[in-house]
């Protein structure tokens, strides 16, 4: 009875297709054989004759046992079981799992010992190779290319187990949520020279903290979510929870995987200096995977920004359970029609990511023009500002 | 480097071991006044006189059975048998007396004698003066069988064999007398039991042996412009043989070729080939194949002469057999 699956410990002989005493040729179906899984035909493994049926039909033989015997003419099927030495049930299965490997090749394939040795050392089965060689001869050369090919094949990771929370809060985020996508191009240019202003006049040149787009948007973010608090909120069972300060996510990439988002909270009220120094601080302490439990929590808005990567334009999973996140693209050099004039100027796009359930994409828009409008006459912005 | 003939590094051997030790002496026919028969004896009567440099009259059982009687004594003879072919009539004090003596003596009795002799077909010799007859020593516990292929290992292994405390058969090849190659003027021994490569490749392992070194170096050469990556081992002593250099070798190749001018059946590479297979089975990737003389006396005709000595087109041939 030959192993047909993995899990097989018995089959049953639903059929035989030969009677005692007929010749069989090799590769003939001798039998059918009914496991839990499935019907199949089993071959006959040699020419010879079919001596005895030692399973009948409807009969359950266990994996490994003797089911008939396949003999020469005049050979007595009972004296040949009767001579058979007794082996465990054990030694049979282990007798069978090779033969069952090689019995596609032994009799039928030719290997070089070379090749046979390469396999055994690689763990290639070569049953079920084909053979390069003269008369189909399998080779070294095809034990390699198999070896090369095994080693081309996918490598299966487990998921780590930051990756499969972050699986499970986007997925169940985008299942929950009603996500729809604006997006916008924004003239950078007064911001980029700004930015430079600003940051030629702080004091304390290299020794505070440097002032990146991340904090301009983070600040903008802070007025305009005041000004929109249902862009601010969260949907709840209760209802719709304004939250009364904008505290901003932004998403950190870790160096060897993962994505983590700290909070800055209270935007809203802090100048671009002080947004600056809290951000650098999180970020810092994100990437060494030191963030505390509710630096990480609490948040009502994000930002993620892959301008850095180059990317102009990309849509964002909304963090639960927050209701808008701004997908933010790199910022470029190009031709824009300035009152009637080709202008080159730094523009960058944002794409807005906001739960329908929650608002629509009219109040979205205005949100995001009102963003729009406060970066491109960023003077608004720095009131205040020392 | 100075380039010396293969005869003349057979003479500079024994010169220098004669000079070197005063129990070194020759036996031989026409190996004096004459100076041999293919002058590598030239200048040593001269040298060391009739005492030293004796000529015998013609009796390949004589000079034998009195080197293997000096050496029980205490001397360290080099006796030449003109012709392989002629170790036959020798046999029994090669094979009998020299190679069973320190074994039946207990030890008591040493035989540091060399018998010097050469082979090999290809000047029309006929059947009985062609023969290349190696396997017929080599099959005899007690002897060391050395076959040098160049000028450079003449010399080594000839001044190796006559320090050496067993009996050992010196095998040089008639048709490599008058071939040249470096040779160091000071004094170097090559210990018996080293292959030497004298080129290394990927496809192929060539283990020839005396002549058919350079006719597998030819063939080398030719596959070469093929693309054929062939590495050429000489054992240089079948006994003690170098076996673990060859089987090194097919690890790295998967392919054996043996050759030598000796009858196929029975030969050395029929002994190399089922030490391989004994080391090294799952390193073949295919067939060995033996390219030797094959199982028929060698003809005077130099056409039937050719025909049954392998060259080196019946070495490509077989090696794209087993590519």
């Amino acid at each position: 009875m030959p192993v047909l699956g993995l899990t097989m410990t018995e089959g049953s002989i639903t059929r035989w297709m030969k009677q005692e005493g007929d010749f069989v040729r090799k590769g003939e179906a001798l039998f059918e054989v009914e496991t839990d899984k499935a019907l199949a035909e089993v071959e006959a493994p040699e020419d010879g004759m079919l001596l005895k049926i030692l399973t009948k039909e409807r009969s359950t033989a266990q994996v490994g046992a003797t089911v008939a015997i396949l003999g020469a003419a005049g050979e007595e099927g009972a004296a040949i079981v009767a001579e058979r030495p007794q082996t465990s049930v054990h030694d049979q299965q282990q007798d069978l799992s090779t033969a069952s490997k090689s019995s596609r090749s032994a009799a039928a394939k030719r290997i070089s010992p070379r090749a046979r040795r390469l396999a055994e050392e690689h763990n290639v089965d070569w049953g079920c190779l084909e053979g390069s060689g003269a008369e189909g001869q399998i080779t070294e050369g095809d034990i390699q290319l198999r070896v090369a090919e095994t080693k081309k094949a996918d490598a299966v990771l487990p998921l780590p187990r930051i990756r499969q929370i972050i699986a499970e809060r986007l997925t169940q985020s985008q299942q929950e949520r009603a996500h729809i996508y604006l997006t916008t191009t924004i003239d950078m240019t007064e911001v980029t020279s700004l930015r430079t202003r600003l940051m030629e006049h702080t004091p304390t040149q290299g020794v505070g903290s440097e002032i990146t787009y991340n904090d301009v948007f983070l600040m903008t973010l802070g007025i305009c979510l005041m000004e929109y608090p249902w862009m601010n909120s969260s949907l709840t069972s209760e209802g719709v929870r304004l939250h009364a300060s904008a505290n901003v996510g932004i998403a950190v990439v870790l160096e060897d995987d993962g994505l983590v988002v700290p909070v800055i909270r209270d935007v809203q009220r802090l100048t671009l200096k002080h947004i600056a120094d809290v951000r650098q601080a999180l970020v810092k302490r994100a990437r060494e995977r030191r963030l505390l439990p509710d630096e990480m929590t609490g948040g009502t808005f994000t930002l993620s920004n892959l301008g850095m990567y180059g990317v102009e334009h990309f849509t964002a999973i909304i963090n639960p359970p927050e209701t808008g996140i701004l997908a933010v693209g790199a910022i470029t050099d190009e031709p824009r029609v300035l009152q009637g004039r080709i202008r080159i100027r730094s523009v960058m796009r944002v794409t807005l990511g906001v739960d329908h359930r929650v608002v629509d994409g009219a109040l979205a828009g205005r949100f995001l023009q009102r963003f729009q409008a406060l970066l491109e006459k960023p003077s608004q912005l720095i009131k205040g500002e020392k | 480097m100075r380039q010396i003939l293969y005869k003349e590094a057979v003479a500079e051997a024994l010169r220098e071991e004669m000079v070197r030790d005063d129990r070194v002496f020759l036996i031989g026919l026409d190996i004096g006044r004459f100076g041999g028969t293919y002058r590598a004896t030239q200048g040593l009567w001269e040298q060391f006189g009739e005492e030293r440099v004796r000529d015998t009259p013609l009796s390949e059982a004589a000079i034998a059975g009195a080197a293997v009687g000096a050496a029980m004594t205490g001397l360290r003879p080099v006796a030449e048998i003109m012709y392989i072919d002629f170790t036959t009539i020798a046999m029994d004090q090669i094979a009998n007396q020299a190679a069973k003596l320190r074994y039946m003596s207990g030890g008591q009795a040493r035989i540091p004698v060399v018998f010097r002799t050469q082979e090999g077909a290809g000047r029309s010799s006929a059947a009985q003066h062609a023969q290349s007859l190696e396997a017929w020593l080599a099959h005899v516990p007690g002897l060391k069988v050395v076959l040098p292929s160049t000028p450079y290992d003449v010399k080594g292994l000839l001044k190796t064999a006559i320090r050496d405390d067993s009996p050992v058969v010196f095998i040089e090849h008639k048709l490599l007398y008058n071939s040249r190659g470096e040779v160091p003027e000071e004094e170097y021994l090559i210990p018996f039991g080293k292959a030497r490569v004298y080129r290394e490749g990927s496809d192929i392992t060539v283990v020839a042996i005396s002549r058919m070194v350079l006719k597998a170096l030819e063939a080398a050469e030719l596959l070469e412009q093929e693309g054929v990556s062939i590495e050429v081992i000489d054992p240089r002593t079948v006994v003690p043989l170098d076996i673990d250099a060859i089987v090194e070798s097919v690890k790295k190749t998967g392919r054996l070729i043996v050759t030598h001018e000796g009858y196929t059946r029975c030969g050395v590479g029929a002994e190399i080939a089922t030490q391989v297979v004994e080391k090294g089975l799952y390193y073949l990737e295919k067939p060995i194949r033996r390219v030797c003389g094959l199982n028929v006396p060698v003809p005077f005709a130099p056409v039937m002469e050719n025909f049954v000595i392998p060259d080196s087109a019946a070495l490509v041939r077989a090696v794209k057999e087993i590519l």
